[in-house]
């Protein structure tokens, strides 16, 4: 950088962020007409599932990019090493029982998962733990029990249809992954950042990709009408197919989706099982972040695998267990 | 996204989680519990953006160079910009709690984990007794004992509707957020329920279980009085 076009830069700063700065005061002062024109009950109760999407998921990024902080810039290479296994093959199914350990919702374990691959650890093990941590935690376990009082059947099937997934992925991925691309951002140490300057750069990109999430999941949450669900739950693959679809597109945290699969009385219990095992997997808000965590190309190929094995596994362990 | 821009967005951020938490707004979205979890993450996102704003310009006075860190900055993808629109939303439109829309629109299924409770009578009391909406609803489907027969309830919720006519007293329950809540309603009918009140509104009906012409259970309350009441605090339960 030279001395002579340093001003020029400057002022180019300065113009996106007063620009940025007026759009928000204009939203300020418009809102008293804005307001009554949106007044809408539809797009109101869009708006309310959007905010809520975000307001719940935003303290759980924020713990998830401290954690992958520290992770790149605290950790040292010998305590990594002392953490992750050195055998791959291990190292997978070490990582999945890892995961219960992060009492997480499933957006804090993107950049955590990132953070781990940019340190250097074995992407299939880095994976494996992103799919494990949100779905076998004990506050997912306690919180499906509660809402299943009668069928402690169901949590152990719920535990080990969701562990499976996530070894059958981080095995598959040692075996295949190599082919499909992964583009990483740029950050941490190795590249000269630092832990604030980390902190705030995943944040704003995995927060991003979240927030088209939401938005996504609210037009359904708003828009598509239960009864949809329950013309089909009398099917037996149909209904376990809607499952599937249905915890994809409505992004719901994993700590509540046993109470919403719980309420969903019409449906067989492995199709609830379905629900819950693909949800803290993969969904709308999850896939949004890993395209932009690790590159389209990779999303491409990653999320429908793990939607397909999660449904298989769960319809694998329910037809065993249920 | 320049780095100014990049630390008022998450100021942005940040701020408006904690302006939520400020009031009971956020009790619109969320659970009550979530308040310390907003407001720590909310001042945690200021405090980032401020340290690196703070830092960057006492960099810029001693070293006029692009340090690998502030080269990073140039990398952050433009879906950051997704991020203005929940703080926009926040505050020009400030979603409402969810209301009759949402309500109509779900279905009215209990899992079993609501029948626990239900075995237990009704406490005693000397006039009617005031009851929440979903203990009502689990009491018609679950208990066994029957002991809502002949007792006169008071409960407290907006009024939904649906096509038939038909007018109901409404609670929305979540579990986590928003988008996860379903619905509890009883049907209101008897003489003092003629005059539908305006949906939405919030009302106290006093009344006694209305089982309708028998068959499968149904909640229903005959009401001896509406009367309309302020919405509570958090209008979720």
């Amino acid at each position: 950088m030279t001395t002579t076009d340093a001003p020029v830069r400057r002022g180019a700063r300065l113009g996106q962020t007063e620009l940025v700065l007026a759009l928000v005061l204009a939203g300020l002062v418009s809102q008293r007409w804005l307001v009554p024109a949106l007044d809408d009950e539809a797009l109101a109760t869009w708006a309310t599932t959007f905010v809520a999407i975000v307001v719940q998921a935003v303290p759980f990024l924020v713990l998830g990019v401290l954690l992958a902080a520290v992770i790149s810039h605290v950790l040292t290479d010998r305590a990594l090493e002392r953490v992750v296994p050195k055998r791959s093959a291990l190292g997978v199914p070490a990582a999945g029982l890892a995961g219960v350990a992060l009492p997480g919702c499933e957006c804090a374990s993107v950049p955590v998962s990132a953070s781990l691959i940019r340190r250097g650890v074995v992407p299939a093990v880095a994976l494996t733990f992103m799919l494990a941590a949100p779905a076998v935690n004990p506050v997912v376990l306690v919180a499906t029990a509660v809402a299943f009082p009668d069928q402690p059947l169901l949590v152990l099937a719920r535990f080990l249809a969701s562990m499976l997934t996530a070894v059958a992925i981080g095995w598959l991925w040692l075996w295949r992954g190599g082919r499909v691309p992964m583009r990483l951002p740029r950050g941490g140490r190795e590249h000269g950042g630092t832990f604030l300057g980390s902190v705030q750069h995943d944040f704003l990109h995995a927060a991003g990709f979240l927030v088209l999430g939401a938005a996504l999941a609210a037009v359904v949450n708003t828009l598509v009408p239960r009864e949809v669900l329950d013309s089909v739950a009398g099917q037996a693959v149909a209904g376990i197919v809607a499952m599937a679809v249905f915890a994809f597109v409505v992004a719901m945290c994993s700590e509540a989706d046993a109470f919403v699969a719980a309420s969903l009385t019409a449906f067989s219990d492995t199709a609830k099982l379905v629900f819950m095992v693909v949800g803290p997997a993969m969904d709308i808000k999850l896939a949004s972040m890993q395209v932009g965590t690790f590159g389209r190309g990779f999303a491409v190929v990653f999320v429908p695998l793990v939607v397909v094995v999660a449904t298989l596994s769960a319809v694998g362990v329910g037809g065993w267990l249920l | 996204m320049t780095r100014t821009t990049q630390a008022l967005v998450l100021t942005l951020v940040g701020a408006t989680l904690v302006r939520l938490t400020l009031t009971d707004a956020y009790l619109r979205y969320v659970n009550a519990w979530m308040r310390w979890p907003l407001l720590v993450s909310g001042v945690l996102l200021v405090a980032v953006a401020l340290a690196r704003v703070l830092r960057a310009d006492e960099r810029s006075a001693d070293e006029d160079g692009v340090t690998a860190d502030e080269h990073l900055d140039g990398h952050v993808s433009r879906s950051a910009w997704l991020l203005l629109a929940p703080v926009l939303v926040v505050f020009t439109v400030s979603p409402p709690a969810l209301g009759a829309y949402s309500a109509e629109r779900s279905a009215n299924e209990l899992p079993a984990s609501a029948a626990e409770g239900a075995e237990l009578p009704l406490p005693a009391s000397d006039g009617p007794l005031e009851i929440d909406v979903v203990d009502f609803v689990v009491r018609v489907q679950f208990d066994e004992a029957r002991s809502l027969v002949g007792r006169e309830v008071v409960v407290t919720g907006f009024v939904s509707g649906d096509e038939d006519g038909n007018w109901y007293v409404t609670r929305m329950d979540m579990n986590c957020c928003a988008a996860d809540a379903s619905a509890n309603r009883i049907m209101v009918t008897g003489p003092a329920a003629e005059d539908a009140p305006e949906r939405n509104s919030w009302v106290r009906v006093t009344g006694e279980w209305d089982p309708l012409d028998g068959g499968r259970p149904t909640s229903a309350m005959a009401a001896s009085a509406v009367e309309p009441v302020e919405a509570p605090r958090n209008t979720y339960g």
